[in-house]
């Protein structure tokens, strides 16, 4: 058998990274390059530090109050972290889709032209709202109603509405938090489709608890631990494919194969 | 540890492999014995061992399949899972082999052997010899040993030789003789058969231990 392990483009370099949530250190020197138009997944028991990680790349962590970042994560030949760097600007190129589906209490229409309108987009809303649906493959089902309330739609459409309200001010990356674990088998099917036919266009990041569908969806696959002082880092990253069959690392078959004591 | 039913279902996976390793031997063993002492009984009892074999061989992939089916295992335990079937298979394929000798035993029926064995007798007990050490090397995910299951497998190929042209000169030297030394020929083809099954299964240990496919020369 042989692993493809080809080198993309890289999208997002991330240098030394650490994270500190006041005196807590979170993630210890994390380096690793995320590849343009592949997917790359972020894998771990919980509390190692894999969200913070997925927050870093568009600056979410900003949020928290006493969080201090150490290190760089470079994009586009800037570090997102450098003074100069208006997170908003970072948070229109890099789009988020968080764990539970969350709507805002508008009309589907809104939800997708909201980002656009903060934007001060002043093109033709209709159509930037049709391409964001049809490329979140949501299109079809709301054609007809897009005025109902987003809240009308099921759990695996208004999590598809959030992916066409991120995609929608047209980012180069996409970040995913554990996108599927409010939804049931069949929408879960058809978000990880729509992730497939992404990445064509976009650079992914997606933080799983899901080992199969990390295995199904990603083409890079990062495993994360924290040690004894739950401080997170980064054990093992290489293909997918060599990840979920002979991992480098005796830490990461443990984890993947459920037998982490 | 997590995760110790899946462990245990994976021990009951194994078990049965080492029954039905037993099993082949025996119908290995007996089927040459047979052939040796003209004791058609004992081939038919061998030719009855190969439905045992089929039994736990449709088990025992009823079982890996569920197991993939439920547990979706990665990496270790999915190559466990994967060689467990491979393994099963070339099983029960030596014990269709070894049957095959049994039948051709019956159908030599019970007359005098052309001459007296030598090489076949030489020939199983190399077989059983390399079964049981590839299934040694297979249960212990011993590399090196597999490894080495292997070059007994040319000693085998010398004796298959060596059968096949003192059964040619016989055959020659009185044409009469050509239906029982065919006959033994196709032992001798299955016992070699058998042999190189035991390769395979040294090779599935490799996969087991390194993730490769690799054919040994």
């Amino acid at each position: 058998m042989t692993i493809e392990n080809k080198i993309n483009k890289v999208s997002l370099k991330v240098k030394d990274l650490s994270v500190y949530y006041g005196a807590f250190k979170a993630l210890e020197e994390i380096s690793m390059d995320i590849e343009e138009n592949q997917v790359t997944a972020l894998i771990g028991p919980s509390g190692c530090g894999k969200s913070t990680l997925l927050r870093c790349f568009n600056r979410m962590n900003d949020l928290f109050p006493n969080t201090k970042i150490e290190g760089q994560i470079i994009y586009d030949d800037i570090d997102i972290y450098s003074q100069a760097i208006d997170p908003v600007l970072i948070r229109s190129k890099i789009g988020m889709v968080f764990q539970k589906p969350n709507p805002f209490p508008k009309s589907i229409y809104d939800n997708v032209a909201f980002g656009l309108k903060i934007n001060g987009f002043v093109g033709n809303y209709d159509e930037e709202v049709e391409r964001a649906l049809i490329q979140s493959a949501l299109w079809e089902e709301v054609k007809d109603r897009l005025n109902d309330n987003a809240f009308s739609l099921s759990g695996g459409q208004q999590q598809r509405l959030c992916m066409a309200r991120a995609l929608a001010i047209r980012p180069d990356v996409i970040l995913l938090d554990e996108p599927t674990s409010a939804l049931d088998p069949i929408a879960t099917v058809k978000i990880e489709d729509l992730i497939n036919v992404l990445k064509k266009d976009y650079t992914i990041i997606i933080v799983t608890h899901n080992m199969q569908q990390a295995a199904r969806v990603s083409d890079k696959t990062a495993f994360l631990l924290s040690g004894e002082n739950r401080c997170g880092k980064l054990i093992e990253m290489d293909a997918t494919e060599k990840i979920f069959t002979t991992p480098f690392k005796k830490e990461t078959e443990d984890y993947i194969t459920g037998r982490f004591s | 540890m997590p995760r110790e039913e899946f462990d245990k279902a994976l021990d009951e996976l194994q078990e049965t492999i080492e029954k039905v390793q037993k099993l082949v031997e025996k119908m290995i063993i007996d089927s040459v014995k047979s052939l040796e002492n003209r004791d058609m009984d004992l081939s038919n009892k061998v030719i009855e061992m190969d439905d045992e074999v089929d039994k736990y061989r449709d088990d025992l992939e009823q079982k890996a399949i569920f197991l993939i089916a439920s547990e979706q295992p990665l990496a270790t335990d999915l190559r466990k899972i994967i060689t467990t079937l491979r393994v099963i298979m070339e099983l029960e394929r030596m014990g269709d082999y070894a049957e095959g000798i049994a039948k051709i035993n019956l159908r030599i029926g019970e007359t005098e052997l052309i001459k007296p064995l030598i090489d076949i007798p030489s020939m199983s007990k190399k077989s059983i010899e390399m079964m049981r050490n590839c299934m040694k090397a297979y249960k212990n995910t011993d590399v090196k040993l597999a490894e080495s299951v292997c070059r007994v497998d040319d000693e085998v190929d010398v004796l298959k030789d060596r059968v096949i042209n003192e059964l040619l000169q016989i055959m020659m030297k009185d044409p009469s003789s050509s239906r029982q030394a065919t006959y033994l020929i196709f032992i001798a083809h299955n016992l070699e058969r058998i042999a190189d099954r035991s390769t395979n299964i040294a090779e599935d240990t490799i996969f087991l231990a390194t993730g490769k496919s690799r054919s040994i020369d």
